[in-house]
């Protein structure tokens, strides 16, 4: 990734703006409150970065990760904190099933990330004009570096850096740490530029 | 008589979210299913009027929610099936209206939406 020209990175980047921007709309829907997003800081980062990017490697976080299946394949995840999790549960779910450690809680945080990778890839799709079929996601709990090590571990072996995109989003006066990262194959990257004539 | 749903869907979460949905208007949720197989053996045993179906579930006996509605479709061909999925799946969509699904919501959604493909597949 590193031998990117600056434009192929911009419109990498461009690609990552549409995809999160299209997700924060379909959290704004899920929630039923107005999602305010802040300007997406896009970045190729070296692997063993990421979790300082998000931060910390001890920050307790939930993953939710899917394959992408298509021509253009690779990861998607997505990270919540566990206080912005809290904060998605106490919008879509009745005090009781409030439980951090209830099977529907789990449920209702794996559904979230899966909507949002969905969105995400949807965006995706209509600018690359090629269908994307994605995976049964897969969720995790646990301190972020450990997770982010195990989720990167096949990557690692191809690729240096990943595509990152960090996005703020802020409902009423609440700032939600919620991060996705698209990690295409080295394959697909080329098959994702050439989509868009680069 | 309340018209009778199956709700199939491998998250508890949206099993609860479909199903109190549909009980607000009236609907009886007769049973959940969180794969497949299991949706075609409650689909015998229960005979619902109205199937929603998630369209990407962990495959049991070889068997994801495009599967279970082919299945359910050779064995009744009147079955009403509602399918549910997420941004970014058309294809499967298709593949699913093609198997014999009636009708499609997407995730995320609002309740009405739920409420006005039920009522179309219900119509169909």
């Amino acid at each position: 990734m590193a031998d990117l020209s600056d434009a192929q990175k911009d419109a990498l980047k461009e690609m990552g703006n549409i995809g999160s921007g299209n997700a924060a709309t379909a959290l704004s829907q899920l929630i039923s409150q107005l999602i305010n997003i802040s300007v997406p800081r896009v970045q190729f980062v070296p692997l063993e970065e990421v979790a300082n990017q998000l931060g910390g490697q001890e920050k307790p976080v939930y993953v939710i990760y899917l394959d992408v299946i298509s021509k253009i394949n690779g990861t998607m995840l997505t990270v919540i904190d566990k206080e912005t999790a809290m904060f998605l549960g106490k919008s879509l779910m009745s005090e009781e099933d409030l439980d951090p450690n209830s099977e529907i809680y789990e449920s209702a945080l794996k559904e979230i990330g899966s909507i949002l990778c969905g969105s995400y890839l949807s965006a995706l799709s209509q600018i690359v004009d090629e269908t994307f079929i994605a995976s049964v996601p897969t969720m995790a709990c646990d301190m972020l570096g450990a997770l982010l090590d195990a989720v990167l571990a096949e990557i690692g072996q191809i690729a240096e850096e990943v595509l990152f995109i960090k996005t703020e989003l802020l409902v009423s006066d609440t700032k939600l740490q919620c991060c996705q990262l698209f990690l295409p194959k080295p394959e697909a990257l080329e098959h994702l530029l050439s989509a868009v004539g680069m | 008589m309340a018209v009778k749903v199956l709700v199939v869907d491998d998250a508890v979460f949206m099993r609860k979210m479909i199903g109190d949905i549909l009980k607000k208007e009236g609907y009886e949720v007769i049973g959940e299913a969180e794969n497949g197989q299991e949706a075609v053996d409650k689909y015998e045993n229960l005979t619902p009027d109205l199937v929603t179906m998630d369209i990407v579930m962990p495959k049991v006996n070889d068997m994801d929610g495009i599967g279970a509605v082919k299945n359910i479709m050779e064995k009744d061909g009147k079955a009403k099936i509602l399918m549910v999925s997420a941004m970014g799946q058309h294809a499967l969509v298709v593949e699913a209206i093609q198997a014999g699904a009636k009708d499609f919501v997407t995730k995320p959604f609002q309740p009405s939406r739920v409420l006005e493909a039920a009522k179309r597949v219900l119509e169909s």
